[in-house]
């Protein structure tokens, strides 16, 4: 895993804008074909589940989205790890993260999706708990005769917070604590102020298709080319815009910077976005700690690339995160969140309203391919797909997945 | 019955019954199932009052619009939600995008 930095100096056919800078060492991940094989046998997708979710930190979202006060709960079904998550913020401030089961005979404990309590108590037989999982009372306790209160607190799951994000990890003892983890990808945004944004959007869909495919419409901008075509009109046809300025290999996670064309045309609403606030397309850099690592002329953002299933994408003045959650090997549920600084006056909120609107109906370019080419791979036609260098983040996640299902 | 504007906005009275609605999702709902002609009315009738109604607006506490104010900073995100039609998709949805009755839009 630790062969030498392969060179790549990718001068054609970008030679007038920029050549790819990779600034870590390159496994020995091949150039060929790589097999559908991982994107449509349920077979790969149990191995999948076992080798690489159940032994993943798994981010759930936000604290200040999902449970920002003392006794805020929620219920998160979660497939692909085969367990009903429940999280819970503890009156001491701590976040903590349960089964959601009841250790009496089982009931679901929670059986909102969400709330706030002080106590919980089971729908049952009425024994009830602490936020902090420990029991609490139990109806008829003499009844019980060999019971020993610290074994019926709610069953735990391993949970850790980082910067402001929740993650999860199926294993009682992971292999690696969060930080370690998440590695020099958590260490380049360690600064970012991700508590200075506010939540702006959320969008969702189902769609069928591999988890593994879905994500690899997201770490390359090769696809500008046709799928953004019209959203994208000048620069999409661009060939630096095809090539990453950067790629930074952090372990299992990456991080892709995207090459701005300094010739970008605004169209009125958009040139009225960056008169007023900031856009999501290039124009003014707004400096914050963690973004451009590669300081990169021309950049635009950084696509950030969590192992197995989350993304963070930077850039000036917003940034969004992707959840793909796998359903079965041929479905997968995906979600989205936007984060923006503060708008301190209507302008600002209305360039934001820009950046937001503009990401959405980019999304709706990006979801129109999985179904086709998910079909595809289930025809017996496509034997391969072969990523070139434009896309080195989804030859590098595929090698990841398939690193970790043979570990 | 059109909301109520702020006296120098009051030419684009006619667009607050369908455009003024407080999400997100009503906002993109009432694009999608627009006709082009409606959604280039709206773009036409604000598009060179923008830059009017940004100045305007950025005279005033966002925390603390009064509700003619308010409906006018709504009234400008429609036009924001719009623009995209008209300036890049030239059709109320996304060309050739994923259905939107898929999309889920939870704000
Ligand atoms: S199952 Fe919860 S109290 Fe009996
Ligand atoms: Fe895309």
């Amino acid at each position: 895993m630790n062969a030498p930095a392969e060179k790549i100096n990718l001068t054609y056919p970008i030679k007038d804008t920029h050549s790819l800078k990779i600034t870590n060492s390159l496994p020995d991940m091949g150039n060929g074909p790589i097999s559908v094989g991982p994107y449509i046998q349920s077979e790969y997708f149990e191995k999948e589940k076992q080798k690489v979710f159940s032994r993943a930190w798994i981010n759930m979202g936000r604290v200040s989205d999902l449970i920002p006060k003392p006794g805020d709960y929620v219920v998160r079904d979660l497939d692909v790890l085969g367990f009903t998550l429940l999280l819970i913020h503890g009156t001491d401030g701590v976040i903590r993260g349960f089964h959601n089961i009841c250790p009496h005979r089982g009931n679901g404990l929670a059986i909102r999706e969400s709330g706030n309590a002080r106590t919980l108590v089971c729908t049952y037989h009425g024994w009830s708990f602490n936020l902090d999982g420990s029991l609490k009372h139990v109806v008829g306790e003499e009844s019980f005769p060999a019971f020993d209160r610290a074994d019926y607190g709610i069953p735990k799951i391993t949970t850790d917070v980082w910067n402001g994000f929740i993650f999860v990890n199926a294993q009682e003892h992971p292999e690696q604590s969060l930080v370690e983890f998440l590695g020099g990808l958590g260490k380049d945004l360690e600064n970012f102020p991700f508590n200075d944004f506010n939540h702006i959007a959320r969008y969702s869909a189902h769609v069928g298709v591999n988890w593994k495919s879905f994500i690899d419409a997201f770490h390359e901008a090769y696809h500008l080319i046709m799928v953004h075509a019209r959203s994208f009109p000048h620069m999409a046809v661009k060939p630096g815009v095809w090539l990453p300025t950067s790629v930074r290999l952090h372990g299992p996670h990456h991080s892709v910077s995207v090459w701005a064309d300094p010739d970008h045309k605004a169209s009125p609403a958009e040139a009225l976005a960056w008169k007023y606030g900031a856009a999501f397309t290039p124009g003014k850099d707004v400096p914050l700690p963690g973004l451009n690592p590669s300081a990169d002329d021309n950049w635009w953002f950084d696509i950030n690339t969590f192992f197995p299933n989350f993304f963070i994408d930077v850039g000036s003045g917003w940034y969004f995160t992707y959840n793909f959650w796998p359903v079965s090997v041929d479905e997968t549920i995906w979600e989205m969140n936007i984060y923006q600084l503060d708008a301190k006056n209507a302008g600002q909120q209305i360039a934001q309203e820009y950046t937001k609107c503009l990401l959405r109906d980019v999304l709706y370019e990006d979801l129109s391919t999985m179904e086709r080419l998910h079909k595809a791979m289930h025809s017996g036609a496509l034997k391969t797909i072969l990523p070139g260098t434009f896309e080195l983040a989804v030859r590098h996640q595929h090698w990841t997945v398939e690193q970790w299902v043979n570990s | 019955m059109s909301k109520r504007l702020p006296e120098s906005f009051a030419a684009l009275a006619s667009f607050t019954d369908k455009w003024v609605v407080s999400t997100e999702a009503e906002r993109h709902l009432a694009r999608l199932t627009a006709g082009m002609d409606e959604l280039r009315s709206l773009y036409d009738a604000m598009l060179p009052r923008m830059e009017a109604i940004i100045e305007y607006l950025n005279g005033f506490d966002l925390k603390k619009l009064s509700e003619e104010n308010r409906n006018l900073l709504i009234l400008s995100f429609s036009f924001i939600e719009v623009s995209t039609s008209i300036e890049f998709f030239k059709s109320p949805t996304v060309p050739d995008g994923f259905d939107f009755r898929r999309f889920k839009v939870w704000k």
